[in-house]
């Protein structure tokens, strides 16, 4: 009987134990995996003599990954979301490049921080390219003039 | 002999496997402890340790093949959480085209003769995949997993229907666009 009591007894305070124990590690792994700054990238491919270029395969990409790719569309705008490294520098992440195939030829590769900003929402913090790239928002560049 | 022993189908428990030899196993213990309660007088000490040995080593073997058949089931169930998505562009020129799997982690995919094949994740509900070739504009078509089955799905683009769509011709490329780079970067996932 004192066994049984003393069973119950442990049982009763692991139930009261356990939450405290496993609430901050739930809350943790929640703001961890929220933590992942999304840049959304928006703009239009264009050819050198302004028609818009729609059907080409866009993507960013640095030594941290690749974006999802997408089309252009018919007026030649894109979308792209771009997952940042969460809070690592960019020289430990790599230069994020804007790539742009025609089929599977690379026709154009920058940096995403050599883009010109149209307009821009950052999450926080001033906007430039340095806290976009950090921080994420969204953002808007000057139509691309591919080729020449 | 117990009644229960003599119409026994052995062949059939063992058939089972290890699972079956361990419900055997248990039923020789019981037997034998039967066995030495129907004897007269105490139970003799060394006969009962034996037995106590024979039913550890029937309950170790017991707790691994409950593990391996977990550990197996388990497997199975991730191998299992993936669904096909198989296709084909009906397009005379489909092999220039490319489909990309709007929804899931970021695939593109060109087609190999209007022939695609993409393994997506089950808790995907829906996506959307878009065909397109350069100088064309995409088209978009979705779908829902639960309604595929283990046919390929057909895809038909609008403007084949259309018999003046101007195609935008590729313009020159510019080698001072493709910035060299001496990272290792990722490539496209066009396969």
């Amino acid at each position: 009987m004192r066994i049984l009591i003393q069973i119950l007894g442990e049982t009763v305070r692991w139930c009261i134990r356990g939450p405290i124990v496993v609430a901050p590690l739930l809350i943790f792994s929640v703001l961890a995996s929220d933590s992942a700054p999304v840049l959304l990238l928006s703009g239009k491919i264009v050819n050198p003599a302004g028609e818009a270029l729609p059907g080409c395969v866009l993507s960013v990409v640095s030594s941290f990954g690749r974006s999802a790719p997408t089309f252009s569309q018919g007026d030649g705008s894109f979308q792209l979301d771009v997952a940042l490294p969460p809070g690592s520098s960019p020289v430990a992440s790599g230069t994020p490049f804007l790539e742009v195939y025609w089929n599977t030829e690379l026709m154009y590769r920058q940096p995403v921080a050599s883009l010109t900003i149209e307009s821009a929402q950052p999450v926080s913090g001033p906007t430039d390219w340095a806290n976009l790239l950090h921080d994420g928002g969204r953002v808007a560049v000057k139509p691309i003039r591919l080729g020449r | 002999m117990l009644d229960v022993f003599k119409n026994l189908d052995i062949l059939g428990i063992l058939r089972l496997g290890l699972a079956g030899l361990c419900f055997l196993l248990s039923l020789l213990a019981f037997f034998l402890i039967y066995r030495e309660q129907g004897r007269d007088g105490m139970p003799r000490v060394g006969i009962t340790r034996a037995i106590y040995t024979f039913m550890a080593v029937n309950l170790v073997t017991a707790i691994i093949v409950g593990t391996v058949g977990l550990v197996a089931t388990q497997q199975t169930k991730k191998g299992n959480t993936e669904v096909p998505i198989k296709g084909q562009l009906e397009e005379p020129e489909a092999k220039e085209y490319s489909v990309i799997f709007k929804g899931m982690i970021g695939m593109a995919q060109i087609m190999d003769g209007g022939f695609f094949e993409q393994k997506c994740p089950k808790d995907v509900n829906a996506l959307i995949l878009e065909f397109g070739r350069a100088g064309e504009v995409p088209e978009q078509f979705p779908i829902y997993l639960d309604q595929l089955s283990d046919k390929p799905l057909i895809f038909k683009l609008n403007h084949s229907a259309v018999t003046d769509v101007q195609r935008v011709a590729k313009p020159a490329i510019d080698s001072a666009q493709i910035a060299p780079t001496t990272e290792q970067l990722p490539p496209l996932q066009l396969k």
